[in-house]
C-alpha cells in the first residue's frame, strides 16, 4: 500500500511535467493550428533563466522568479514573431520543421554556454516533507501538483468565463468566422503564444526546484510526451491535456515500478498509437475546448 | 426612402490566379433597400460578396460605402469603422459556444462602432424579442440548434454588430424549403425595421425576388441584367438564358407551397 502511494506521487508529479509543457502546446495549436515543437525549449530557458539570475548576477529568488517567467513568455513571442509570422501557414511541414531547428539552435546554444554540462540547482521553495501515514510527501513534488492543478483549471475557467478566452475559443473553432465578428486575430494568436509560454516557463521552474538539476537537452523527451499527450487528448483540448498528461505519467510511474523504467518511454508511444487507430481526432476533440 | 447609394462597386474584378472570377462588375444598393445578386453556380456571386466584406482582394475596382473607398482597408475595419458585416454562407456560427456567447461576439463589435462614434442599432434584449427561439435556448450549445435556428443565430449576430451594409450569402443554403420561406419572413420584418441596407446572394432565385427591390443577374463574373425585382420576375426570356430552362424558379415556388 505504502509502495502504491508512493508510486501514484512520482506518477502525478512526472504526469504534472507533461501537462505543464502540453498545455500551452495545445493552446498554441489550437489558435494558430501548428505544431510549435520549440515550445518545450521554453520550460528549459526559463531553468537556465533562473539559475542565470539567481547565481551568476546574484538577484534576490523573487526576482529571478519573475524574469524567469517574462522571459519564458517573452521567449515564445520571439519565436512567433521571428519564426512562425513568417512561414506560410498552408506548410505545416515547413513550420514543424523550422520550429525543430529553434529548438536545436536554442538547446545547442545554452549547452555550449555551459559546456556541455549539467549544473546543479539549489532548492528553490524551502520545505520539509509531509509524512503521512508512513508515505513521505516531499514539497517540491506537492508544490509541483498543486501548481499544476491551479494553472491547469485556471486557465479552464479563464478560456470559458473571460471575454479573452472567448475570443480565443473563436479564432481556435473557425479562424474566417472570427475575422467576420472583427476580431483581431494576430493580437489573440499573441495573447495564446505569452500564457503558453507563461505556463511552460512556470512548469521548468518547479520541475527544476524538484528535480535540482539544469539540463539543455530536456525539451528532447519532454516534446515526445508533449506531443503524445496532446494529440491522445484531442489536440486543442485543455482539459483533455490535463487528464491525460496526468494519466501517462501515472501509468509510466507504475510501469517503471513493476515492468522496468526499459518499458517507460513506449508507453505514451503505444497509447499514442492505439488511441489514434480508434479514436483519429484525440479522445477529447480537436477543438479549443474547456472539456 | 432616401436615393442615397449606401453601397457602390465600381468595376470590381476577383481573379484566383489566371480564373477571373468577377470582370468589371458596377452594382450599388440604395440604403434601406434589398437588392439580390443572382446567377447560376460559378457565377462569381460570392466572389462579389467576398470581396465586398475583404476576405477576397479586388483589384482593381472600388468599393464605397456611403461614398468613402474601403477597398485598401483591412477586413477589420471595414466592420468596425464602416459597419460592412458579412454573413457567411453555410455553417455560421461558433457551435461549441452557446448561443449568448455567439450573440455577445456580436455585440463586442456593436459596443466597438459605438464608441466609435456608430450608434448603436440592437441591444441583446431586442435581438431577443426577434428571435424568441434563441432566448429560450440562450445556454445551450449552438451545436444543438437546427439549421433554420443557426441561421437565425447568424442574423441576429449581424444585427448586434451594428451593421450599415449587410452582406447575406445564400442564406437558404442546405434548409427545407418551408424553413427558407419562414427565414425570409423573419429578414424582411426585421431588415424593414431597421435602416440596414442589404446586398443578398442567393441561388434560390423565386425567394431572392420576392425579398429584394432591385437584381442583378451575374453570369460569368459580369452582369448581364439589373432591373426590378418585379421585372426580372417577368423576364422569362432572361431566365431562360442565364438559368436554364425548369430553372429553380419555378420548381422551388412550388415546394414552398407544399
Amino acid at each position: 500500500m505504502f509502495e502504491f502511494v508512493s508510486y501514484l506521487m512520482a506518477g502525478l508529479s512526472l504526469g504534472s511535467t507533461y501537462v505543464l509543457i502540453a498545455l500551452g502546446f495545445t493552446l498554441i495549436f489550437g489558435v494558430m493550428g501548428i505544431m510549435n515543437v520549440a515550445h518545450a525549449d521554453v520550460f528549459m530557458l526559463a531553468i537556465f533563466t533562473y539559475l542565470f539570475i539567481s547565481t551568476t548576477l546574484g538577484l534576490p529568488v523573487g526576482w529571478a522568479l519573475l524574469i524567469a517567467v517574462v522571459a519564458g513568455a517573452l521567449a515564445g513571442l520571439v519565436v512567433y514573431w521571428a519564426v512562425l509570422k513568417r512561414i506560410d501557414k498552408s506548410h505545416p511541414v515547413a513550420l514543424f520543421v523550422s520550429t525543430l531547428g529553434v529548438s536545436y539552435v536554442v538547446e545547442n546554444f545554452i549547452a555550449k554556454r555551459i559546456n556541455f554540462q549539467r549544473p546543479s540547482l539549489q532548492p528553490i521553495f524551502e520545505s520539509d516533507p509531509i509524512i503521512l501515514g508512513g508515505v513521505v510527501f516531499t514539497g517540491p513534488r506537492l508544490l509541483l501538483f498543486a501548481v499544476t492543478i491551479v494553472i491547469a483549471g485556471g486557465l479552464i475557467i479563464w478560456l470559458k468565463k473571460s471575454k479573452t478566452g472567448l475570443l480565443l475559443r473563436a479564432v481556435s473553432e473557425n479562424p474566417l468566422m472570427a475575422r467576420v465578428v472583427a476580431i483581431d486575430t494576430n493580437r489573440v494568436v499573441m495573447i495564446a503564444i505569452a500564457i503558453a509560454s507563461f505556463i511552460a516557463a512556470c512548469g521548468g521552474l518547479v520541475v527544476g526546484n524538484a528535480t535540482l538539476t539544469a539540463d539543455a537537452f530536456i525539451a528532447n523527451s519532454l516534446s515526445l510526451k508533449m506531443f503524445a499527450v496532446a494529440v491522445v487528448a484531442g489536440i486543442g483540448s485543455v482539459g483533455g491535456a490535463t487528464i491525460v498528461g496526468l494519466s501517462l505519467g501515472i501509468i509510466e510511474s507504475f510501469t517503471v515500478a513493476y515492468a522496468g523504467s526499459q518499458w517507460q518511454n513506449v508507453i505514451g508511444l503505444v497509447a499514442m498509437a492505439v488511441v489514434l487507430m480508434v479514436r483519429p481526432q484525440g479522445l477529447f476533440g480537436r477543438v479549443l475546448r474547456v472539456g | 426612402m432616401s436615393n442615397q447609394e449606401a453601397l457602390s462597386l465600381n468595376d470590381l474584378n476577383v481573379a484566383y490566379g489566371v480564373i477571373k472570377a468577377v470582370q468589371g462588375v458596377n452594382l450599388s444598393v440604395a440604403e434601406g433597400s434589398i437588392t439580390a445578386l443572382i446567377g447560376s453556380n460559378g457565377a462569381g456571386k460570392s466572389s462579389t460578396l467576398k470581396a465586398v466584406a475583404g476576405i477576397e482582394k479586388a483589384a482593381p475596382g472600388s468599393i464605397k460605402v456611403y461614398g468613402e473607398d474601403i477597398s485598401q482597408l483591412q477586413m477589420r475595419q471595414r466592420v468596425i469603422n464602416h459597419g460592412v458585416v458579412l454573413i457567411p454562407e453555410g455553417r455560421s456560427v461558433f457551435t461549441t459556444m452557446t448561443v449568448e456567447e455567439n450573440l455577445m461576439l456580436g455585440l463586442r463589435v456593436g459596443d466597438q462602432r459605438a464608441a466609435a462614434g456608430h450608434a448603436a442599432t440592437f441591444s441583446m434584449d431586442e435581438a431577443y424579442d426577434l428571435f424568441p427561439v434563441l432566448k429560450d435556448r440562450r445556454n445551450g450549445r449552438a451545436q444543438m440548434l437546427s439549421g433554420g435556428e443557426q441561421q437565425m443565430l447568424a442574423i441576429a449576430r449581424s444585427l448586434l454588430m451594428s451593421p450599415k451594409v449587410l452582406l447575406i450569402d445564400e442564406p437558404s443554403m442546405g434548409l427545407a424549403p418551408l424553413l427558407v420561406r419562414k427565414i425570409f419572413g423573419v429578414m424582411k420584418d426585421v431588415f424593414a425595421r431597421s435602416a440596414v441596407s442589404v446586398l443578398l446572394v442567393e441561388q434560390d432565385t423565386s425567394i431572392a425576388l420576392e425579398l429584394a427591390s432591385d437584381a442583378y443577374l451575374l453570369t460569368h463574373g459580369e452582369v448581364v441584367a439589373h432591373s426590378s425585382s418585379d421585372e426580372m420576375r417577368r423576364d422569362s426570356r432572361l431566365r431562360e438564358a442565364y438559368l436554364g430552362k425548369g430553372d429553380a424558379l419555378g420548381k422551388t415556388a412550388k415546394q414552398g407551397q407544399n
